[in-house]
């Protein structure tokens, strides 16, 4: 028990941002972004991965409006009922003081192609949905979710993970599209 | 046989108190399926010799679409930071089994998170579940620093 709890405690603390070694570098250049834009700020890493038996795809943060952000989302491919691993890693890199009360809500759910612009809300067909609603302090506050799914049904599904209430006029998320074949 | 007894019941009202006095969190767990539901609170910090407490039981069938709700509140008037909310589902034996090694090959749902916590302080979640396969399932949230946790026991017919 013990050494489960710490086992977990370490892997909770060795959390690392995406940006993990090239951050040193990019902080002179993020404090001088931050200060031109502060209304754009980023607030929050994140870190989303599906994992099937052969490939492993890796998302990082874009942000919204537009609903479907401003980069292209990268494709993982599955086949149908094969075990899947959906995982992300939510962490604030917001300076100044603590978010309250923000929302974090992931789902996977289908869409019509790859790359399509429309995020439909999570309804009864979501394969995974949930949220998790916490504070979030400057630099330590993260939350982090795995779970095991599959998909019984062929077709395209976006994986997004995304903020709410997060108290600004943009809000973060991370997306990928799976193709379920 | 009073006399006998006293230091007992000092023993007894010690530890009572000392419980009491240890709790720090609290942490309402419950589980939806459809119109059923199952609800389960948080136990005390418990001091030794430790007793262990029945868990709530809930079951459904395979493939039901299951709401997970739980939310951890702290009740102390410390405060408390960096605190680690840790929830899980994993697969065990029988039902009261204790809690198994977390092995990611069998873990079928696992968040963590770390926040402040000061009197009042809360943090929920509503987290979607689908068991495909049938057998006996533990779901847990929990703070390991304050050894606070909520468990149910589901069957999965």
């Amino acid at each position: 028990m013990v050494r489960r709890l710490l086992n977990w405690k370490a892997r909770v603390s060795n959390w690392t941002r995406p940006a993990g070694g090239a951050a040193k570098g990019l902080f002179a250049l993020l404090v001088v972004a931050m200060l031109a834009s502060p209304a754009w700020a980023e607030h929050f890493d994140f870190d989303v991965t599906v994992t099937s038996a052969k490939d492993k795809t890796r998302s990082s943060a874009d942000t919204y409006p537009p609903p479907q952000g401003r980069n292209p989302r990268p494709v993982c491919h599955a086949k149908v009922g094969e075990r899947l691993v959906f995982q992300f890693f939510m962490s604030s890199n917001f300076p100044h003081d603590a978010i309250k009360g923000v929302t974090v809500r992931y789902f996977i759910v289908p869409i019509p192609k790859v790359g399509s612009p429309d995020v439909p809300n999570s309804g009864d067909d979501a394969l995974v949905s949930g949220h998790f609603i916490m504070d979030f302090k400057p630099d330590t506050g993260k939350v982090g979710l795995r779970q095991v799914f599959h998909a019984a049904k062929p077709g395209v599904y976006l994986v997004r993970v995304q903020s709410e209430n997060s108290d600004s006029d943009h809000e973060h998320f991370s997306a990928l599209d799976l193709v379920v074949e | 046989m009073i006399r006998s007894l006293a230091p007992l019941m000092l023993l007894v009202t010690l530890l009572v108190v000392s419980s009491a006095s240890a709790q720090t969190f609290t942490a309402n767990l419950e589980v939806l399926d459809g119109s059923r539901h199952e609800l389960t609170t948080s136990q005390k910090a418990q001091a030794t010799p430790k007793i262990a407490a029945k868990r709530t039981q809930f079951e459904v069938k395979a493939g039901a679409k299951l709401q997970i709700r739980w939310k951890v509140t702290c009740i102390s008037k410390d405060s408390f930071k960096d605190v680690l909310v840790h929830f899980y589902v994993v697969p065990i034996a029988k039902a009261g089994q204790a809690p198994p090694p977390l092995d990611p090959k069998i873990v079928k749902m696992e968040s963590a998170q770390t926040m402040d916590f000061t009197n009042g302080v809360s943090t929920s979640a509503e987290l979607g579940f689908s068991p495909d396969e049938p057998g006996v399932y533990l779901v847990q949230i929990e703070v390991p620093d304050q050894q606070m946790s909520a468990a149910m026991d589901l069957t999965v017919k």
